[in-house]
């Protein structure tokens, strides 16, 4: 069951994703980018980060997308198709996006791979990587414990997923406890960085004031 | 097949759709799009990652990610409009002024 919803939200990710970057219609490829949004936000619930996944729809689907859209509307004129760039450049990106895709992959299952390690004892045992851990439950959380127990026991192998999931109060309480103790100074940070970023946008894009426009605030400031 | 590893594959051909996506379109703000794919797949391994250690730091690494996005989104938007008001277009292959 965890598996199929798991296969829908991603399907419906990457779907959106394909569309969004090879869609000739910017418009199209800005809708798309609605359903990875809401796809990505399905996978957090699926990681038990509840909290994340509303904020993901508030922040994503609420804030950046609509400013994508009112860029697509204030920068395109309607029929306009995009051409995108020549055959021979097409090919060198296409080689070069397979190959970041394979050096993902080969970080993240490649990296402390299968290998044999001795124990203390002289005996050679089997180690294997993290990313391909079939015994070592899936989850760590502590909203997970019953099925970290359960799991560990070899002959049960990975965790029931629904059953893990049970008895859950949400991330919020540890979150906001992390934001306003270990985290607290780089949370000010960031706070002061969108506002200084929110306000050189509004200075960017406003238009510069004609001469008359210029005397007209001035006699009215006097 | 563990769920972690679903995880991250999901997550590695998001990036690649959205490095490709960059590296293929013409259009300023798809490009923008696609750095905003690239960041939402940083942000699902570390959610996947911050899972399956059982770290709830993660998460919030994933909170400043959005933050910065947000922000970046919010410049970048402002300058693509001024550029669209100076130049008539959002095409980066018209947008060579720096040329040599």
């Amino acid at each position: 069951m965890f598996d199929i919803i798991f296969y829908i939200f991603g399907a419906i990710t990457v779907g959106g994703a394909l569309v969004t970057a090879f869609a000739r219609n910017i418009v199209y490829a800005a809708f798309s980018l609605l359903f990875t949004f809401f796809g990505i936000a399905g996978l957090y619930i699926m990681a038990n980060a509840d909290f994340l996944a509303v904020t993901q729809l508030l922040v994503y689907v609420g804030g950046i997308l609509i400013l994508l859209i009112f860029g697509v509307m204030l920068t395109s004129r309607i029929g306009t198709v995009d051409i995108r760039v020549g055959t021979g450049s097409r090919w060198v990106a296409g080689i070069m996006a397979l190959g970041l895709f394979a050096i993902l992959c080969a970080a993240f299952f490649g990296t402390a791979a299968t290998h044999t390690e001795k124990s203390a004892d002289g005996k050679s045992q089997v180690v294997t990587s993290w990313a391909t851990h079939a015994t070592r439950p899936w989850s760590g959380s502590k909203w997970n414990q019953d099925a970290t127990t359960e799991a560990l026991k070899p002959k049960y192998g990975a965790p029931d997923e629904v059953k893990s999931n049970e008895g859950s109060s949400g991330t919020s309480v540890e979150i906001g406890t992390l934001f306003l103790t270990d985290y607290l100074l780089p949370f000010e940070v960031i706070s002061v960085l969108i506002l200084v970023s929110l306000l050189g946008a509004t200075m960017i894009a406003r238009k510069e004031p004609t001469k008359e426009e210029e005397a007209i605030a001035e006699s009215v400031s006097v | 097949m563990s769920s972690l590893s679903n995880y991250l594959i999901v997550s590695a051909i998001l990036f690649m759709i959205g490095a490709s996506g960059v590296m293929f379109r013409k259009n300023v703000i798809v490009i923008f799009m696609c750095v905003e794919l690239m960041l939402n797949a940083v942000n699902l391994t570390l959610i996947a990652f911050s899972q399956f250690m059982g770290d709830q730091s993660g998460q919030i690494l994933v909170f400043f990610v959005m933050t910065v996005a947000a922000a970046e989104a919010a410049v970048g938007l402002a300058i693509v409009i001024s550029v669209y008001r100076n130049k008539e277009t959002v095409e980066i292959d018209k947008l060579n002024l720096l040329k040599g």
